[in-house]
């Protein structure tokens, strides 16, 4: 009998024109997309104060993308704060969107957007607290540890659905949830494109018509890492683990680099490495 | 002192004056101006001199197309949320630590953009200031309430028009208010422009509430705007003081002498 797990995992098997080592001057221009999407959420993230609420945020890291030429989106942003972090009581798509939810002192935030920057997409997570908070760092060595591994288990034989698990596995041993289980797809990861329409400005709510498009011209199932995946790892993924603890949640998300028994991250000058000392 | 930073690409100026050693930025309130239409940062002249003269760090910002401030081809940078970021980030440049406390007074359109970035100061914010200046939401109400106020403020439905409100911010204001514009005027346009494109947020969302003490001060033969009620407020801040003076919209800068007093008094009870 087949089942809908049996189905996903044939489909993840189709070839993807996304499944390509990319050259030097494809990385350079992910490169571009991602930094500036940190250096805005670190940039407004530096705004933050109690009483700013998660739209507001969310439209003001829109307009410092826009103001720095973007004119197109992979998805808009998103930032969550406190429970929401860890998609509590998530239910309906557009719980997802960013609300009207006032942030607080010890509120854990994350960041979380994706501009399209010269054709090239860019797709970043950004945790972090106002104050300090005694969950998340441990928390964030858990992402660090995922930072370090993931490469490996990357450049291993092991298929993407395996490495969804290992994944799954460590967070669960931790005493963690497993939140990007909760995202569509359950995704660990996404491939990202050159998207050619982006001068268009597209629809975008949250995820662009642009970005649809280059999922499902390309098949869907191969270009997402979900736990059936048994398709290609060679190429451009965006990879999100995301924990959830008590009253928060913490993730990153940046590029990763996937070549035939090599993987790495595209660049080491992102917030979370930089903190830890680690680029 | 006039200074000029690059901010998201554009220059941007903005007046400072009195201390801004990093430490003396937190013994008093910083005091952040915003100007209206069609003026700059030196409107507010009467203010920068004597309160940095007093020992108050004071900035006074050049919206976007005025004083400096690089003109944008689009009209994004003309939304208020545009706006708000550029204050933010010419404080960011002034206080990168972000310790001070900052009083904030608008007038005219700079109304607008002081009760925003009030809001995105949060307890930064030690105090509001508004002279002749609505809050966005305030202007929305009068338009279905008061049909007087519809009429003094039609000429923001022109403004709307381009070409034409060029012309006439070249030719017929200059008369009615009977002095030279300062160059750029006809850019400050797009600033009305940007801030109708707000609208329909804030008539959907629920204004965020000011804690902070509010002064507002209102010079009653304003021949555009309304002398504002207590009840106006009454959704926006938690305690709003309304002094009317018998004076015009620009009474900061024609009358400092009268202003000046009321505004010291306010922020000297802020301590």
């Amino acid at each position: 009998m087949i089942t809908l797990d049996t189905f996903y995992r044939k489909l993840s098997q189709v070839k993807s024109p996304s499944a390509q080592v990319p050259t030097s001057s494809e990385q350079a221009g992910f490169r571009r997309a991602q930094r500036l999407a940190y250096q805005c959420a670190e940039e407004i993230g530096r705004e933050l104060r109690p009483g700013w609420s998660e739209k507001r945020t969310a439209r003001l890291m829109d307009e410092y993308l826009r103001d720095h030429g973007v004119k197109s989106f992979f998805h808009r942003s998103f930032a969550w704060f406190g429970d929401r972090t860890r998609f509590q009581n998530f239910k309906h798509y557009w719980t997802f969107m960013p609300s009207s939810r006032e942030l607080q002192e010890t509120d854990v935030i994350i960041l979380d957007t994706a501009p399209i920057v010269d054709q090239y997409a860019g797709d970043i997570g950004y945790t972090f607290s106002l104050q300090p908070h005694s969950g998340l760092k441990d928390a964030q060595d858990l992402l660090a540890e995922f930072r370090q591994v993931l490469p490996e288990w990357f450049s291993s034989d092991a298929t993407p659905g395996e490495i969804w698990k290992k994944v799954d596995d460590r967070i669960r041993e931790r005493g963690y949830d497993n939140c990007h289980a909760l995202y569509p797809f359950a995704v660990l990861g996404h491939r990202l494109h050159r998207i050619p329409w982006a001068r268009l400005p597209g629809v975008t709510v949250p995820f662009s018509l642009h970005s649809y498009w280059a999922l499902l011209k390309r098949g869907l199932f191969p270009e997402l890492l979900s736990r059936e995946h048994t398709g290609e790892k060679i190429g451009i993924w965006a990879i999100e683990p995301h924990l959830g603890g008590a009253g928060f949640g913490a993730k990153f998300e940046e590029i990763l680099v996937v070549e035939p028994g090599r993987a790495y991250w595209l660049d080491e000058e992102v917030p979370h490495a930089r903190a830890r000392g680690t680029t | 002192m006039l200074r000029e930073e690059t901010i998201r690409g554009l220059r941007t100026t903005w007046i400072q004056a009195g201390p801004t050693d990093a430490k003396l930025l937190t013994e008093r309130p910083v005091l952040f101006f915003l100007h209206g239409f069609p003026d700059t940062a030196e409107t507010w002249a009467g203010q920068t001199a004597e309160f940095s003269a007093a020992g108050f760090p004071v900035l006074a910002s050049n919206l976007r197309g005025v004083g400096g401030s690089e003109p944008s081809p689009t009209l994004d940078r003309y939304h208020p949320d545009a706006v708000l970021l550029d204050q933010l980030q010419t404080l960011r440049q002034v206080d990168p630590d972000a310790r001070s406390r900052i009083v904030v007074i608008g007038h005219d359109i700079g109304g607008i953009y002081a009760w925003d970035l009030a809001r995105a100061l949060g307890d930064r914010l030690a105090g509001l200031i508004l002279i002749n200046a609505p809050a966005l939401e305030q202007l929305l109400r009068r338009a279905v309430r008061s049909p007087t106020q519809v009429l003094k403020s039609s000429y923001i439905a022109l403004f709307q028009i381009p070409g034409i409100s060029e012309l006439a911010v070249k030719h017929l204001v200059p008369r009615l208010l009977k002095r030279p514009l300062p160059e750029g005027a006809e850019e400050e346009l797009r600033l009305y422009r940007g801030a109708v494109r707000a609208i329909p947020r804030a008539l959907l969302s629920k204004p965020t509430r000011i804690h902070a003490p509010v002064l507002v001060l209102w010079g009653k033969r304003d021949p555009y705007l309304e002398v504002p009620t207590e009840a106006e407020y009454g959704n926006l801040a938690d305690q709003v003081e309304i002094r009317v003076l018998d004076e015009g919209h620009w009474m900061h800068s024609r009358k400092p002498e009268r202003v000046n007093p009321l505004i010291a008094r306010f922020v000297e009870r802020l301590k």
